[in-house]
């Protein structure tokens, strides 16, 4: 039995198709929200569904075989798991944001709203800048305009929920899409199932 | 049944196993001195430390890696090879327990000049442990001489050589890609050492792949190295578990040479993992000398080993205070004669793990 691991949400859903097009879909679908486990014995798959930055901790833990998560959950929390494939969906970016009239004093430390202070650290380390991290955990948009921070450290997808609240992107940190990991044992015991998923992906997402 | 303890019956074969082979037992105080790991802090696994004082001020921590202090404690001066096995506990962070553990372990650690017979010594011990604990598990074998000159003809920078190592052994090929060209590094260079992630599977096979990439005579050596041992160990039916994967690298600051991970197919991390680290006892000042060894995570094991039905007795005997004291005795000895396991109380609980529950009623043990 495979056991893949899915973010519940729009990405979960989005993946699944892919996963249902090679052939690994389960009888009926996802479908009800409140299904945490969806089993298909004939095709030996299980799909668990859930919170998107539990994924990875499932996989390292062996609890699920396979997993699909989004860059951002991983580059926070790093794991110790193969990250076999780009899945290149959910795309979007992180990125440091302010206000528009917003000007860096070098001398003073960078106070930083985020809910990635892992990432945020990571990328003020590279760049031997002082920061001061404020760990929010929703609408991080708000603490500049409040001056409760000088810029945020956030995913940023279209845009426009900065444009909404007159913040500008000020520097990229890096992409984000979405992952297939993979447990480390499981990669050994399942490698057929896992090396066909990785090729038939791959193969889906090319095309 | 009676239950008795897996996790020591495990050891106390791994070590009689050991001790077959010539390794003597190393024994440690529980602590070194906190200089000394952080001399060495990039051979260990995290670098956080329990760390404590002296009673004349000295800072000291609670040992979290044993192969340090035997390669420390190891006298070159006398002549011939050393020949170590432990079984210790050592002190690490739980990553998600926030906290620190005691986790046991134990290795193996072979120091002097090491030759093909002691790497397949080795390698054999490494499959013998490995099928101690479980009959299905899997040793992957990869070769720093043969990833180490990739490496170095891409001309990273130290710290993209860090970054490109940790893809490697992700096994992140898009993101090992991206470094590659951001690096600007030539694209024969990076196609080659993209190759090392497709080289992984069944030895003979992937040794043939292999040869293609040989770029020196170090990758050469290195291919030979393996392809010795594994016709070496073919004789040996427990070698059906290699693989090789040449996107496995250990710590490549210590490790030079062979390496190899070991996996069960009911554990998720790495249960053994060893190879040859030389450029450990060189960096403590001990030049032109070997070494190679392994270590067991026990903690991960121990999950698997301790099954909750130990827990239940096989009989519960209920007196509910009216069993005479010669009846009483005369049926627990009867019971554990026969060898059950047997527990005595005066009223049931839930607390209680059972079997079958007897209660003495009307002069007689009555089943319930």
């Amino acid at each position: 039995m495979l056991n893949i691991a899915l973010p519940k949400g729009r990405l979960g859903d989005t993946v699944y198709a892919l996963f249902d097009k090679i052939g690994y879909g389960v009888s009926g679908s996802l479908g009800d929200d409140r299904k945490l486990i969806v089993e298909d014995p004939d095709k030996n798959v299980r799909y668990l569904l859930v919170k998107p930055s539990d994924v990875a901790v499932y996989v390292e833990h062996g609890a699920a075989d396979i997993g699909v998560v989004g860059k951002d959950i991983l580059m926070e929390q790093p794991s110790d798991i193969f990250e076999l494939l780009d899945l290149r969906v959910g795309k979007c970016r992180f990125a440091v944001a302010g206000k528009k009239d917003f000007v860096d004093d070098p001398a003073v430390p960078l106070r930083i709203a985020t809910s990635f202070p892992h990432v945020t650290q990571t990328y003020y380390r590279g760049k031997n800048r002082q920061i001061e991290i404020i760990e929010l955990h929703g609408s991080i948009e708000l603490a500049p305009l409040v001056g409760l921070s000088d810029v945020i450290v956030d995913i940023v997808e279209t845009g426009s929920t900065l444009r909404e609240n007159n913040l500008h992107i000020i520097e990229e940190i890096a992409p984000i899409s979405a992952r297939l990991i993979c447990n480390k044992s499981s990669y050994h015991f399942q490698l057929d199932s896992i090396q066909y998923i990785v090729k038939k992906l791959t193969e889906e997402i090319e095309s | 049944m009676i239950s008795t303890d897996r996790k020591e019956q495990l050891k106390s074969s791994l070590c009689s196993l050991y001790e077959q082979y010539g390794y003597r037992r190393f024994r440690m105080r529980s602590f070194e001195t906190y200089d000394f790991y952080a001399q060495h802090r990039e051979f260990l696994a995290d670098q956080n430390l329990i760390t404590f004082q002296n009673l004349d001020g000295t800072l000291l921590a609670l040992k979290p890696d044993i192969t340090l202090s035997i390669v420390k404690n190891w006298n070159t001066q006398t002549d011939g090879n050393e020949k170590w096995y432990y079984s210790e506990n050592v002190y690490r962070p739980s990553r998600q327990m926030h906290e620190y553990r005691e986790i046991s372990q134990i290795g193996l650690e072979y120091l002097g000049k090491v030759g093909s017979y002691t790497q397949l010594e080795i390698l054999s011990l490494a499959l013998k442990s490995l099928s101690l604990i479980e009959m299905d598990f899997s040793l992957d074998l990869s070769h720093i001489g043969f990833i180490s000159p990739l490496l170095d003809r891409c001309g990273f920078d130290e710290e993209n050589r860090s970054a490109a190592l940790a893809l490697l052994s992700q096994k992140n090929e898009h993101e090992l890609r991206v470094l590659c060209e951001k690096c600007s590094v030539p694209s024969g260079s990076a196609d080659d050492l993209l190759r090392l992630l497709s080289l992984s599977g069944p030895v003979p096979e992937i040794l043939l792949q292999a040869r293609s990439l040989c770029r020196n005579a170090q990758m050469e050596n290195a291919l030979e190295e393996i392809s010795l041992l594994y016709r070496a160990l073919a004789s040996d039916p427990l070698s059906r578990a290699l693989r090789l994967d040449f996107s496995l690298v250990n710590n490549m600051r210590y490790y030079n040479a062979l390496v190899f991970a070991g996996y069960l197919p009911s554990l998720p991390r790495v249960v053994l993992s060893g190879g040859r680290y030389d450029l450990l006892p060189q960096s403590m000042g001990k030049k032109d000398e070997q070494a190679i060894g392994f270590a067991i995570a026990l903690d991960e094991v121990e999950r698997m080993l301790i099954k909750p039905q130990s827990a239940r007795t096989d009989v519960l005997l209920l007196t509910g205070g009216k069993a005479d004291l010669n009846i009483l005795q005369e049926k627990v000895q009867e019971l554990v004669s026969r060898g059950l396991s047997v527990r005595v109380e005066e009223t049931p609980s839930d607390h209680y793990l059972y079997s079958s529950c007897y209660r003495w009623e009307d002069g007689s043990w009555k089943e319930v």
